[in-house]
């Protein structure tokens, strides 16, 4: 009788086991195989660029809301510094760039005269309205004095993980 | 031990324990492959934020259904796109009956000059759950709407952070949600009377805004003399009294009653409607029956306190003001 029910208890686990098993199968990630050798080299720049997307998002979503306003904030000057002008101009948010800066060449032009070459951030405040981030930042030069300090605010709005807009005061 | 003995001795232990051994490993590759489930699909990953818009930031108090929550968005959405538009008529006619009459008069005017202090031009908006509070038996959810100018358009460029808000009250009505602006709560008829043979008080109503309360009282002098409730000679002479405390008038304008007089006052209190606490009364605490009374302007210091002395009666009233 004892054996009995030990092997219905048995049978039992083993049932789930698969059955698990089965689920486990079903939602696994399946592993993209790329072969890079078929790929033009901008289909390769793309897949990297996606790969280390994936990864800022992991990243980004174990940092709080300000660091991640920072963050986006830091990539934008970062895009700058490396005089990736279009990337920067890309982050902004669309109706700032009809009301500022209507063309790339104006951004690259305003840019290059106000933002220092190698860039030194402060943010001091930070603050919510709704989905929109304001950050009271102080922009210097890392080579240059501390009267070279400019005052900028950025407004950013976080549309998902690693997607956002922003913009910043023109002065 | 040669290899014989060991693989006795193994097969021994196996048959001795094999059930338990089976059950170990059945129970070890349960938790493996759940292990697995669940690493599968964890992988939608979310930023952590602050922004809980349905969420009471003041107290804990009662969440809109996720229904009504929608609906909350929907309306303030075209709210303030009527606002934009300078469609008031639309935005009006989206308050409730209570609030356009208790709030703006019914006049459209008043409501427009209002909507100006808050928006005098087109603004984004951002919303935020208060608190609620109960009245008439219905939860009546209160969110912040806050007014900005679009700050990602101009990225704060020659301007600087600032905002105008007010707050909105939501609440199911007999034709759907209704909704209260102008920090508009609700109203009711009080409609309580304390009298005795010189002075007859009557507190008409009661409008409740987020921080105040105003009440409108009406005042019938039943005696041949001049009866006086304010006059700012003694302290405290109108409060609200509350649970565990009393708050003074706003108001600092006398209130005297010609004998055989009637006059209706209005009355306002400071009090958070989301505080917790219940008014219970108005104190009259110092009233005078006044056998000559020659004011308070311009009169001597001696002169008003022999009125005060030779005054008819003085006594206090008490009207309660609970719904």
């Amino acid at each position: 009788m004892r054996k009995k029910q030990d092997n219905r208890f048995i049978a039992v686990g083993l049932v789930v086991v698969i059955l698990l098993a089965l689920i486990a199968f079903s939602t696994r990630e399946k592993e993209e195989v790329i072969d890079y050798d078929e790929m033009t080299n901008e289909e390769v720049q793309l897949v990297i660029e996606n790969r280390i997307s994936n990864l800022e998002v992991i990243e980004l979503s174990e940092k709080n809301e300000r660091e991640r306003m920072e963050y986006y904030v830091s990539k934008f000057t970062e895009a700058i510094e490396t005089k990736k002008y279009e990337d920067a101009y890309e982050m902004l948010y669309d109706e700032f760039k009809t009301n500022y800066f209507p063309t790339l060449e104006s951004f690259e032009t305003y840019v290059k005269e106000k933002f220092p070459t190698f860039i030194l951030m402060e943010h001091t405040n930070c603050e919510r309205n709704g989905d929109v981030y304001v950050l009271w930042t102080t922009i210097s030069d890392v080579l240059g004095s501390s009267n070279s300090a400019i005052e900028m605010n950025f407004v950013v709005k976080e549309n998902d993980l690693n997607d956002f807009v922003l913009s910043f005061s023109v002065i | 031990m040669n290899f014989t003995e060991f693989r006795l001795k193994f097969r021994r232990f196996f048959r001795k324990y094999r059930r338990i051994l089976f059950v170990i490993v059945i129970i070890w590759a349960i938790i493996y492959f759940i292990n697995k489930i669940l690493a599968n699909t964890t992988n939608d990953y979310v930023g952590e934020t602050t922004y809980e818009p349905h969420t009471a930031v003041i107290n804990n108090s009662k969440v809109a259904s996720s229904s009504m929550q929608k609906n909350i968005e929907e309306m303030i959405d075209e709210y303030v796109t009527y606002c934009n538009d300078g469609e008031f008529d639309k935005a009006f006619e989206m308050l409730s009956d209570d609030c356009k009459e208790y709030e703006f008069d019914n006049n459209i005017e008043k409501y427009m000059s209002y909507v100006y202090t808050k928006m005098p031009t087109p603004k984004e908006y951002s919303l935020q759950n208060y608190s609620s509070t109960e009245y008439g038996g219905k939860t009546m959810y209160i969110y912040e709407v806050k007014y900005t100018d679009d700050l990602l358009a101009t990225g704060l460029t020659n301007s600087t952070y600032n905002y105008t808000s007010e707050n909105i009250t939501f609440y199911r009505g007999d034709e759907g949600i209704e909704m209260n602006v102008g920090n508009y709560i609700y109203h009711t008829d009080i409609k309580n009377i304390s009298e005795n043979e010189y002075l007859k008080i009557d507190v008409v109503d009661k409008v409740v805004n987020y921080s105040i309360e105003t009440y409108k009282v009406k005042f019938t002098n039943r005696s041949n003399y001049t009866i006086v409730i304010a006059d700012g000679q003694e302290t405290d002479e109108v409060l609200l009294t509350l649970p565990n405390e009393t708050r003074s008038r706003s108001e600092l304008n006398d209130i005297v009653l010609k004998p055989g007089a009637s006059d209706t006052v209005t009355f306002t209190f400071k009090k958070f409607v989301d505080d917790g606490d219940n008014s219970s009364s108005i104190l009259f605490s110092s009233i005078r029956v006044m056998e000559q009374y020659s004011g308070t302007e311009d009169v001597e210091e001696s002169v008003i306190q022999s009125e005060i002395d030779n005054a008819i009666a003085k006594f206090s009233m008490e009207v309660s003001v609970q719904e």
